[in-house]
């Protein structure tokens, strides 16, 4: 009896989605700078909350040790502008908001990746040639 | 989980090897601060230790050195001031003592070469690569036995090697000297900025703080001098 061969390790140490599944690591690598930005178009806000937002969306649980280094890259590309803020009557937390520069790289990006993923679907789901 | 005030919910032990990894890859202190902080906070909001959020703490560092700022090295500005300051502790703990008690400085050919390897070891240190700080970081109990019978079996060959023969010279201008040096090196240090780049929380850039790590780099740049007086205050002593 063959057994399947395990899937790809996902983002973290596991990205349980609702539905039981785990997205591939792989994927989430090439969407999850895009899935953030998209988060920070709603508004500032800090890493954690990011990652619940992730979360609630369906991506699974992102770890800090991938979205900060992602943060911070977008951070050093010019896409995120970064900030600590005093918390109420404890540590402040650093929050990030999108730049204009973000925000059109977001509108190109998201326009481009919307175009792959159509592409993607229609190749993979179309029927199989009969043999 | 801790008493550190920069990071209180996060595992001393994860933090140490997390400020070290930064460190060796010549990160900004400020900036050291401004992760760790951000480590922390992540950890209390999630609810998760340091090691489930982020992993390993020295690949956490690598992902991030990426696109942190690095501090700008000067190899031989820096290892020279801690060169002349080596020069200084040796002739110091050297030459007072006979210098305080009217004695001649004497001597050895074995006393030369420990000075010389010292000063080389000292140099080798200041120019090595992050590669291998960390190794020596991370060495076990047994690979610093076999680096240390090695560097005392390199000490006693170039021993062996060298002229025999006891020489005496004047303590006085040595031990002037090596005051000077003891001096200058101490200045240098402080000077050089690396004792008093602190690893400081975010927003902790206002002018008490600067003061703080300006008295820090000061208090840390004159204890080697401080220790190596009191040693040869002592060895006088007990020479006398």
């Amino acid at each position: 009896m063959s057994r399947r061969p395990a899937p790809p390790d996902p983002v973290g140490d596991g990205t349980a989605t609702p539905d039981g599944a785990d997205w591939p690591g792989e994927w989430l690598r090439g969407v999850l700078s895009l899935c953030a930005l998209r988060v920070l178009a709603d508004g500032a806000t800090y890493g954690y909350d990011i990652a619940q937002r992730l979360a609630a969306a369906g991506l699974g649980e992102i770890k800090g040790g991938t979205l900060y280094p992602l943060l911070g890259r977008l951070h050093a590309a010019g896409l995120l502008d970064e900030e600590w803020r005093p918390g109420d009557g404890g540590p402040g937390r650093k929050y990030y908001a999108l730049t204009d520069a973000g925000r059109a790289h977001l509108h190109d990006e998201g326009a481009r990746w919307s175009r792959f993923a159509d592409l993607t679907q229609t190749f993979v789901t179309r029927p199989e040639a009969a043999r | 989980m801790s008493t550190d005030p920069l990071a209180p919910h996060v595992d001393p032990r994860w933090r140490d090897a997390f400020v070290m990894e930064l460190r060796l890859r010549d990160v900004p202190g400020r900036r050291i601060g401004d992760a760790l902080a951000e480590v922390d906070v992540h950890c209390r909001d999630a609810d998760e230790d340091a090691t489930t959020a982020f992993g390993d703490p020295v690949a956490y560092a690598q992902g991030l050195t990426e696109h942190l700022p690095s501090r700008a090295r000067l190899p031989l500005r820096d290892s020279a001031a801690v060169v002349v300051e080596t020069v200084g502790v040796l002739g110091v703990v050297w030459t007072l003592p006979p210098w305080l008690n009217g004695d001649p400085l004497v001597t050895s050919r074995g006393m030369a070469v420990t000075v010389v390897l010292t000063l080389l070891v000292a140099a080798v240190l200041c120019l090595a690569p992050a590669p291998t700080l960390r190794w020596l970081t991370r060495a076990r109990w047994w690979q610093v036995a076999i680096a240390g019978s090695g560097v005392a079996l390199v000490l006693t060959a170039l021993t062996q090697l060298a002229p025999d023969g006891r020489l005496e010279a004047p303590a006085t201008p040595f031990a002037l000297a090596s005051l000077l040096l003891l001096v200058v090196g101490a200045v240098a240090l402080h000077a050089g900025g690396t004792t008093a780049d602190l690893v400081r929380a975010p927003g902790a850039d206002d002018a008490r703080s600067l003061r703080r790590a300006r008295t820090v780099s000061v208090l840390i740049s004159a204890a080697l001098p401080v220790v190596a007086l009191l040693n040869a205050g002592g060895l006088a002593l007990l020479t006398r």
